[in-house]
């Protein structure tokens, strides 16, 4: 029986979830002078007790997770792999194939459920949408059109990247911007440096350049430059790094009209009569079930792109049958995942890969739509031996160096360091099989329905990842790499990070989820404020910038009289 | 009073690194016949997968006894393998693992390598895995690969110039 709350702060509007999204429409809605309440499942991670980069075991710790029982997803059963692809399966030269079976398998949604979200994790890459990449069914055939231009959105990104601080070139292939950015680009570290070799013509061709990131190159904010250590992956000890709770949150924060209930799970919303959401039930810190009557007042939900279709599909009842929003039966579909290629070799020289930050060149040469020969949708390449986790002692240890005892010792001295490891990130678009639905029969431990991921790769799909490992291979056999050590990737196995597309954005209530300012077509006080509205994914980009620019744009044309 | 295998291993761990007599004595008096058999083996295995100072190899062995304690899986592998490792080694050269030399040594451990006896290949990569993975988190065995440390809080100092140009 759900208990009404006493002590709940009054509020003017509710956002559930505080990752990237969530953090920057709360920050939006303070300054719009609102006063905001933050409903997030997962708990406040204390950088230096929770995570582990200082510990001399630091390479068996990944990334904690307090939460499981509460992001547990399940899959409907994956494609059988074909012969023709064994080459994209993932291999490594001393363990063999990971995956000796013959079907795709699932390995991770690498979801963060906490104050800050999946930016507690991420590699910081803060990327903009390449405007060409927008307009995916008008000049493809393919996904659906933002309905929203980069034109509109640009002057919001200019606003994100000056609260995030994000360091970068100001002249790049990828997109043009009408301001510079706030921070310079971090310089290029040694090891990766040897991919813009410039006597070779295929390395130049490639066009790299720094990339954008959410690190400070100077002291920024509040915040202390970047110290390298190269590990932005298992959660940054040394508070440099632009995660959505230090910087959109902080700032909601010190307005004092935001209040974070961190550890309180919403389980369901009440759709009502007024096309208004009228109700938000959630288990707080001390397991009550607490009942919140929103009376008009705007929902902003911020789950992820496979947690928000969940609660929306779950959230039925006699005025929205077929769940909350859903009116055009899109909520759940047009799932998509993250498409990666990663390949690893063993340099000829030290190049002291351990060092310096993740992902700090990139390459846009192959990241417009139809910029890879006979395929639709683009890619982008940087260097991954951090986000492969190959920068330390025991990942040599295990994966690079081969053999045992005294042998192996010596290899290691000689070979420490020398891994240099490319990847590519690509545009993932929607096919009939791909979506998000409900288990039809498995619950969690609320009795609520579990999240059901339906994952199948079409050949476009399966041409764009063997194009990245062609090129990962070519790139670093042209950098002075002597043998290729690993390869791993999406063929194989379902393993994501950014998730689009289960909410989408659309003019027409028909075919789409929200309108271009985020807001549901039917419920007048529902947005959605996360990467399930995004109608196309781009072509490999990171999400983050673009959800908070979509995020702070829709709070400020929110109109909660229309 | 018949001690498990699990206690013996425990009470071992504790008699090995605190020299208590008690112990020790403890699982000579109550122990059944083969419950310390794999002590032996398992410390010339791992020395000679290690290849460092005594002292060292005392603490990998420690870290691969505790991991026994949690990890039921690890256990039983470990326990068959070297049983397995002593079998080969007696069918081949008439002693004990840890009765060969250094030469035996390796061409037995790499005969498991690609063994067509799949258990074996999996106790080798098993117990070679675990162990560099113990070793390598020493701070003793980073020195000779030029690596300082852990990634914080020191971070790559030298990384973190401030850049001259303006923004």
């Amino acid at each position: 029986m759900p208990d009404n709350i006493q002590s709940l702060p009054e509020f003017d509007a509710c956002v559930i979830g505080a990752g990237a999204g969530g953090c920057a429409t709360a920050w939006a809605l303070c300054k719009k002078g609102l006063r905001v309440l933050v409903l997030e499942t997962g708990p406040e991670y204390k950088p230096q007790k929770d995570f582990h980069l200082e510990k001399s075991d630091w390479e068996l710790q990944p990334f904690p997770d307090r939460t499981r029982s509460k992001h547990s997803v399940t899959y409907a059963e994956f494609q059988t792999l074909e012969n023709q692809f064994d080459h994209l399966r993932s291999w490594n030269h001393i363990n063999g194939y990971s995956n000796q079976s013959g079907q795709r398998q699932p390995f991770a949604y690498h979801h963060v459920q906490a104050v800050g979200g999946s930016t507690l994790h991420f590699t910081a890459e803060a990327h903009r949408m390449n405007p060409k990449s927008m307009n995916m069914f008008s000049d493809f055939g393919v996904a659906a059109d933002w309905p929203v231009s980069y034109k509109e959105l640009e002057p919001y990104y200019v606003q994100v990247e000056k609260i995030v601080g994000v360091s970068g070139p100001n002249k790049s292939h990828h997109c043009s911007r009408s301001q510079a950015l706030p921070l310079p680009a971090h310089k290029i570290s040694y090891a990766s440096s040897k991919l813009l070799n410039k006597k070779s013509d295929s390395q130049r061709d490639m066009k790299w350049e720094e990339n954008t990131l959410a690190i400070p190159s100077k002291p920024y904010d509040g915040r202390p430059a970047c110290n390298y250590c190269n590990n932005c992956n298992r959660g940054c000890t040394h508070g440099d790094k632009a995660t959505a709770d230090r910087t959109f949150l902080k700032k909601a924060l010190e307005t004092g009209l935001c209040v974070v209930k961190s550890g309180c799970h919403v389980l369901e919303l009440t759709a009502g009569k007024n096309d208004q959401v009228e109700n938000i039930l959630y288990i707080d810190n001390d397991k009550k079930r607490i009942s919140i009557a929103l009376h008009k007042r705007p929902v902003f939900i911020n789950a992820g792109a496979i947690f928000t279709p969940r609660l929306l599909l779950i959230s039925k009842n006699k005025y929205a049958p077929k769940g909350l929003g859903n009116e055009s039966g899109q909520v759940g579909k047009s799932f998509m995942e993250t498409l990666f290629y990663n390949v690893a070799g063993l340099h000829k020289d030290p190049i002291g890969s351990h060092r310096g930050i993740p992902s700090d060149v990139i390459s846009w040469k192959y990241n417009a739509p139809d910029a890879i020969p006979g395929v639709i949708g683009g890619c982008r390449f940087s260097p991954t031996t951090a986000e492969s986790e190959l920068n330390g002692p025991l990942s040599y240890a295990k994966r690079v160096v081969a053999g045992f005892g005294s042998e192996h010792k010596q290899a290691m001295k000689h070979q420490f360091g020398r891994v240099l490891a490319v990847g590519g990130i690509g545009e993932s678009l929607p096919n009939d099989k791909t979506f998000i639905d409900l288990h039809p029969d498995r619950t969690d431990k609320y009795g609520i329905p579990l999240v059901r991921i339906n994952s199948h790769l079409d050949t476009m799909a399966i041409k764009r990842i063997q194009f990245m490992r062609q090129q990962c291979e070519k790139i670093l056999l042209g950098s002075g790499v002597e043998k290729i050590i690993e390869q791993y990737g999406t063929y194989d196995y379902f393993n994501s990070t950014h998730v689009f597309g289960t909410c989408k954005m659309g003019a027409d209530a028909e075919t789409s989820v929200v309108n271009s300012q985020c807001r549901s077509h039917r419920w007048k006080n529902l947005f959605i404020t996360d990467s399930s509205v995004f109608p196309s994914s781009g072509g490999g980009e990171s999400p983050s910038l673009t959800i908070q620019a979509l995020a702070i744009r829709a709070v400020e044309l929110m109109d909660l009289e229309g | 009073m018949r001690i498990s295998r699990r206690q013996t291993i425990k009470l071992f761990a504790t008699a090995f690194f605190s020299g208590s007599l008690f112990a020790r004595s403890a699982i000579t008096h109550s122990a059944g016949p083969d419950s310390k058999e794999f002590i032996s083996p398992l410390s010339a295995l791992l020395g000679f997968l290690i290849d460092d100072e005594v002292n060292i190899q005392q603490q990998v062995l420690k870290k691969s006894l505790q991991k026994m304690q949690l990890d039921l899986v690890y256990e039983k592998t470990l326990l068959r393998g070297l049983s397995q490792l002593d079998q080969l080694s007696v069918n081949k050269w008439n002693k004990n693992f840890t009765a060969l030399n250094a030469e035996q040594k390796s061409s037995l451990i790499r005969s498991l390598q690609n063994h067509n006896n799949p258990f074996l290949q999996r106790f080798y990569n098993t117990v070679n895995q675990t162990a560099l993975e113990h070793y390598y988190s020493l701070p003793e065995s980073w020195m000779q690969l030029g690596y300082d440390g852990p990634p914080q809080p020191a971070g790559f100092a030298d990384y973190a110039r401030q850049h001259t140009k303006p923004a």
